[in-house]
């Protein structure tokens, strides 16, 4: 019966004839609607996030290459080798204290080091993102109505004048078939109540078309967020790598700095020291971006839940999705007797 | 590796900083390994014990970062023992 009433041709009748229908299901419908929307801007902003942070890992690769190669010609290659221990001792050589001089790629003395881009192995997570938005972006669309054609809101106005008109000659039967202007109250009145049937008749053409979206992706978006979980993890932990890198070189040029004898006039030595803390702080600022992501993509997969939860023909509301609808509801009876007392009064003259 | 990034101080003496340093490189140089850890199958038998000595080892640190030079190098140690089974299961 609720869902009859928001079909177009019973919801008039259905108000005209005194609103006895209960609008449950069309408050139900408006809450599917909300929640989709929710998951698309979640996904987005997911997507946003997502996208920002792998830019960053991006550029801090390249920012310790740099960082690398300016301290310690040694680390200048493709491929080197960071030693074991590094050489912080102020006689150190300036070639080779952080990496091993030469093309010894042994592994003996250090750690395997490339300062090959990561450009390319992005490329996989930029897809699963890809994927995610594409998501959003089609719960988005749905909500948003950019999927109807350009004539509908010409389809619209003829709905809306067949539907004066009907209104019109069931109060009046005997009065003439010719449509009454566009600016009559009888007809402002009834165009007021038939756009507020059609928008509870979008709503329910909305959860149709979001249930064949959904169906149509039955993992919802866990097959895209766990792999990009893990991944965006891998990169987190990539470029605390790097960041960890990064601090080594201020670390090591502080110490040295600091232990010049004769003593390094005192703003250098501020220099260093406060470059150090610079670098340590910028870390641990970073380190902030990949948990707020990973809260993103949870919101993604809790509003998504939802969404399938409520999607359902008899959902189980939660008590405040109940208060919701309810509330829903009463505003609805409202603005709905009002545009039947309206079109009530406005008929009264003819 | 946050300990390792946000406890170090460049006021610890060339000793420490050098252990300190060399603990942070073999972290780093281990994270940097992204091929690896996408290739690590989900569950491992030697999963468990190498994050308890990671665990044990940050928290010695931390415990030890404000402590005498001999008793962070202790710590350091630690450090590098559980880096080194983590490396082993990278490969």
């Amino acid at each position: 019966m609720t869902r009859q009433f928001c079909s177009k041709s019973t919801a008039a009748f259905a108000l005209l004839v005194g609103l006895t229908v209960p609008l449950g299901g069309c408050a139900i419908n408006k809450l599917r609607t909300d929640y989709a929307s929710t998951v698309g801007s979640a996904a987005i902003d997911a997507h946003d996030g997502a996208q920002h942070f792998l830019g960053r890992v991006e550029r801090e690769r390249q920012e310790t290459n740099i960082d690398l190669a300016v301290a310690d010609p040694a680390c200048a290659q493709i491929h080197s080798i960071l030693r074991n221990t590094p050489d912080i001792r102020v006689n150190r050589p300036d070639i080779g204290f952080l990496c091993v001089v030469g093309d010894d790629n042994s592994n003996r003395l250090g750690y395997a080091l490339s300062s090959i881009p990561i450009t390319d192995d992005l490329e996989p997570t930029l897809k699963l993102l890809d994927a995610l938005a594409a998501y959003g972006n089609g719960l988005s669309s749905i909500i948003d109505g950019k999927h109807d054609d350009a004539a509908k809101p010409l389809l619209d106005a003829l709905d809306l004048a067949h539907a004066a008109q009907d209104a019109l000659n069931a109060v009046v039967p005997d009065s003439p078939n010719a449509l009454p202007s566009t600016s009559d109250a009888r007809v402002v009145a009834a165009a007021n109540l038939i756009n507020f049937l059609g928008e509870l008749l979008q709503e329910a053409n909305d959860v149709k078309k979001l249930r064949s979206y959904v169906l149509a992706h039955p993992d919802g978006v866990q097959s895209i967020i766990e792999p990009l979980r893990r991944q965006i993890g891998s990169w987190e932990r990539a470029r605390k790598g790097d960041a960890g890198l990064r601090l080594i070189v201020v670390a090591a040029e502080a110490r040295r700095t600091l232990d010049l004898r004769p003593l390094a006039s005192a703003q250098v030595r501020r220099t260093a020291l406060e470059k150090f803390y610079a670098q340590q702080a910028l870390a641990h600022k970073e380190a902030q971006i990949e948990p707020a992501l990973i809260a993103l993509l949870d919101a993604v997969v809790a509003a998504d839940a939802d969404l399938r939860r409520v999607l359902k023909d008899h959902p189980n509301l939660s008590q405040s999705e109940r208060a919701q609808v309810g509330a829903l509801n009463r505003t609805r009876i409202i603005i709905g007797l009002g545009h039947l007392t309206a079109l009530a009064k406005a008929l009264r003259g003819v | 590796m946050d300990t390792l990034q946000n406890r170090f101080s460049p006021l610890y003496s060339v000793a420490v900083s050098t252990q300190w340093l060399a603990a942070l490189g073999h972290a780093s140089a281990i994270a940097r390994k992204t091929t690896a850890w996408n290739a690590l199958p989900p569950e491992n038998s030697s999963y468990t014990a190498i994050v308890a000595a990671l665990d044990a080892a940050a928290r010695g640190l931390a415990t030890s970062a404000n402590a005498n030079d001999a008793d962070i190098l202790t710590a350091l140690s630690s450090v590098e023992s559980a880096l080194a089974k983590l490396d082993v299961v990278l490969g």
